[in-house]
């Protein structure tokens, strides 16, 4: 019940910005050329047809100029980023199999045992993963297909060749054609006519820990009537020795499907993080986006929908908190493209310290789209003086016929009233403010599963005290 | 489960308003205190400053079982035993009363309290007891309760939390007659049964006789002085009925 309950963790500084050696045996060169996107293909075997999209990609990338809007990205230096690196040779069977230096990594990050077996790679034999074997037997046998979207390429060629790129192709922004030229992991997802697939799809029990690249790349595929929940990544913190993250994400709601994909970044300090996430949804399909934003240094993600068939619906349930010296650009773009299709986005964010939080947001509403509903609630709490929050919304309806768009957007402070009455009953500042805070991205936490539910109010908890005082 | 109040002086700076001056006040465990003044004799501010609410200029003695408070934080006095209620408690979003009221019993008696399993049924218990639906438990902080139901998720939390001490600031204004006795009622009950020591602040003569305080005092040229029911029936300081 208590989901607000936070835990008393005092730490001075980010808690996860220690490094160890790197541990690799394929590395390319530092910086990007033809001949290093060569080289990754080589190193995994690709068919041509997929080099060649990755070169287009490259030359793509090198002509198009850095984004002029959003944050600043100036720091980012393309020449000094490794683009592709090998971890290990081959899986590690068991945790005592791992170096000493990752294992104690994990130990310092303080994560549950399951969450480090997945981060290192382990195919441990937990009874989580009993029960995951077991799952994917039961998935295989309904024909549903969930795996690293190398084998993905590998075993389902036809299939990644007719969808991969065509929703987000290179030509898209910058790092959409960074991506596509050196993407490497990333989930692949199958899910066949009328298949409900019950149990969310974590990335976080694969087996495979493929995905946690720099330049990740997924595709799922809902075909009709079918079902999916995807949950991406994990409210650990990921530790990063890179300093850009650019995924890409193409998900097909094919008519009469529901997708939903959960998210809750929480990168390390140092990490530019610059995401491409876009859904198409055919007649009757639903797409959901649970978007969260805790880490990274500066993020830009606008995970976006593209109405595309009658009865269509979008929603997109977002929270972002920015701390010290950190950006959350983030916000969606809904594409209504036929009748009677409906949007709800959701939006909260939180900034401290001297954190920026921008809601940029596009609704366009195309001439054939009548009877099209939408709605935008955005929420902005500032916890201090310094903090800052913009919202930056665009219309564009070129239909005005029955379509309905409510639009509003809060910004609060949080009172000292609220913080005094909490206090009378015994809670600490910190207690306080967080319960607060836990309290107002609340509609975003309850549409997690309950144990990450859990951890983002911790987690939260840990950022906001990680300068008080 | 004492309140002893020593020569203490309060004033509001911003306001350059003086409320007390050298007063004192001595509940005892499981006796009632009624607190009556004009309007704007300061008895909220004084209610506000004995939780150390930042704003006031304090001097002087508040000692709660012996242990003194001025000069301690809200949390920290509020976890040594004193409750006091807000007249306009805040609006807090997306936390329930359940949540809140799990939380606050927890800060104050740690794991040494009631199980999980035990403080739930208490809290139950509670709201049936101020006469609140149990779905109140899942609304978020007093967002869209209306006055009643703020004055009673107050006395709520104190049936609760059973602090050592409770002051209570006009509780009973705008309940219908039922509900200002059966408030009365559980006020004389967490004195008697829990023995709390209770500072009642009210404009109400019903409320105050229902209450059967131990003694009242009159707010009055920054002291606190001892009044009887007659005196202030006749003085016009309070309310016939509500």
């Amino acid at each position: 019940m208590s989901k607000n309950g936070s835990e008393k963790i005092i730490i001075s500084e980010y808690k996860y910005g220690f490094k160890k050696p790197e541990e690799y045996v394929f590395k390319t060169d530092v910086g990007l050329n033809e001949d290093v996107i060569r080289q990754i293909s080589s190193m995994k075997n690709e068919p041509k047809w997929m080099l060649d999209f990755r070169i287009k990609a490259y030359r793509i990338f090198v002509n198009k100029p850095m984004p002029t809007w959003g944050v600043d990205l100036s720091e980012i230096d393309f020449n000094n980023i490794v683009y592709y690196l090998k971890p290990t040779d081959t899986q590690k069977k068991t945790w005592d199999e791992l170096p000493e230096s990752i294992k104690d990594t994990y130990d310092k990050l303080g994560i549950p045992e399951a969450e480090r077996n997945f981060l290192a790679g382990v195919t441990a034999q937990y009874e989580s993963e009993v029960v995951y074997h077991s799952l994917i037997k039961e998935l295989e046998e309904k024909g549903v297909v969930f795996t690293d979207m190398d084998t993905g390429l590998r075993e389902y060629e036809d299939l990644v060749k007719k969808y991969f790129g065509t929703l987000v192709p290179p030509t898209d922004n910058k790092f959409a054609a960074l991506n596509s030229a050196v993407w490497s992991g990333g989930s692949f997802i199958y899910v066949p006519k009328g298949v409900r697939v019950a149990i969310p799809l974590q990335a976080y029990f694969r087996i495979n820990a493929k995905n946690m690249g720099q330049f990740e790349r997924t595709l799922i595929i809902a075909d009709e009537g079918s079902f999916v929940h995807y949950i991406e990544g994990c409210t650990a913190p990921v530790y990063s020795t890179y300093s850009l993250h650019s995924a890409v994400v193409e998900i097909f709601c094919l008519p009469g499907s529901r997708v939903r994909y959960t998210t809750v970044q929480n990168w390390a300090p140092n990490v530019y993080n610059l995401v491409t996430k876009r859904a198409v949804a055919y007649e009757n399909a639903i797409m959901e986006w649970i978007d969260g934003n805790i880490g990274s240094k500066k993020t830009m993600k606008y995970p976006s929908i593209l109405l595309k068939g009658k009865n269509a619906k979008g929603i997109v349930v977002s929270a972002a908190y920015a701390g010290k010296n950190q950006e959350q650009d983030t916000g969606t773009k809904i594409f209504h493209l036929a009748p009677n299709t409906s949007s709800e986005i959701t939006s909260k964010s939180v900034s401290q310290y001297n954190g920026k939080t921008t809601y940029r947001g596009i609704i366009s509403i195309a001439p054939n789209a009548y009877n099209s509903k939408v709605s935008v609630k955005c929420d902005a709490l500032l916890l201090d003086e310094e903090s800052q929050t913009g919202t930056i919304p665009v219309n564009i309806v070129s239909n005005q016929e029955n379509v309905e768009i409510a639009h509003e957007a809060t910004v609060s402070r949080m009172k000292e009233i609220q913080l005094h009455y909490l206090r009378s009953r015994g809670l600490s500042e910190e207690e306080a403010s967080s319960m607060i805070v836990n309290g107002f991205i609340d509609v975003f936490t309850k549409e997690l599963p309950m144990e990450y539910a859990v951890e983002l109010n911790r987690l939260i908890a840990l950022n906001m005290e990680g300068s008080v005082g | 489960m004492s309140l002893v109040i020593k020569k203490y002086s309060l004033g509001i700076a911003e306001l350059g308003k003086q409320i007390l001056d050298y007063a004192d006040l001595d509940i005892g465990p499981g006796k009632i205190v009624v607190l009556v003044g004009e309007n704007g004799s300061g008895k909220s501010s004084f209610a506000m400053s004995l939780l150390g609410i930042p704003g006031y200029e304090r001097s002087g003695s508040v000692k709660i079982d012996g242990k003194e408070t001025v000069g301690l934080e809200i949390d920290e006095i509020a976890r040594l035993g004193l409750f006091v209620s807000f007249q306009s408690p805040p609006e807090i979003e997306g936390v329930t009363l359940f949540d809140f009221l799990n939380a606050s019993y927890r800060s104050i008696y740690g794991s040494g309290g009631l199980s999980s399993f035990k403080l739930r049924k208490k809290i139950i218990d509670a709201v049936e007891r101020v006469g609140l639906n149990v779905s109140f438990l899942e609304r978020p902080i007093n967002q869209g309760f209306s006055g009643g139901e703020r004055r009673k998720s107050e006395v709520l939390q104190m049936l609760v939390l059973e602090p050592k001490v409770a002051v209570l600031d006009e509780v009973d204004s705008g309940l219908d007659i039922r509900s200002t006795i059966n408030v009365a009622n559980l006020l004389r009950e967490t004195a008697s049964h829990k023995k709390c020591a209770l500072l009642v602040i009210s404009h109400s003569i019903e409320f105050i006789r229902k209450l059967h305080p131990d003694k009242i005092f009159q707010l009055k040229n920054k002291k606190f002085i001892e009044v009887t029911l007659e005196e202030i029936e006749s003085s016009g300081l309070i309310q016939e009925s509500n």
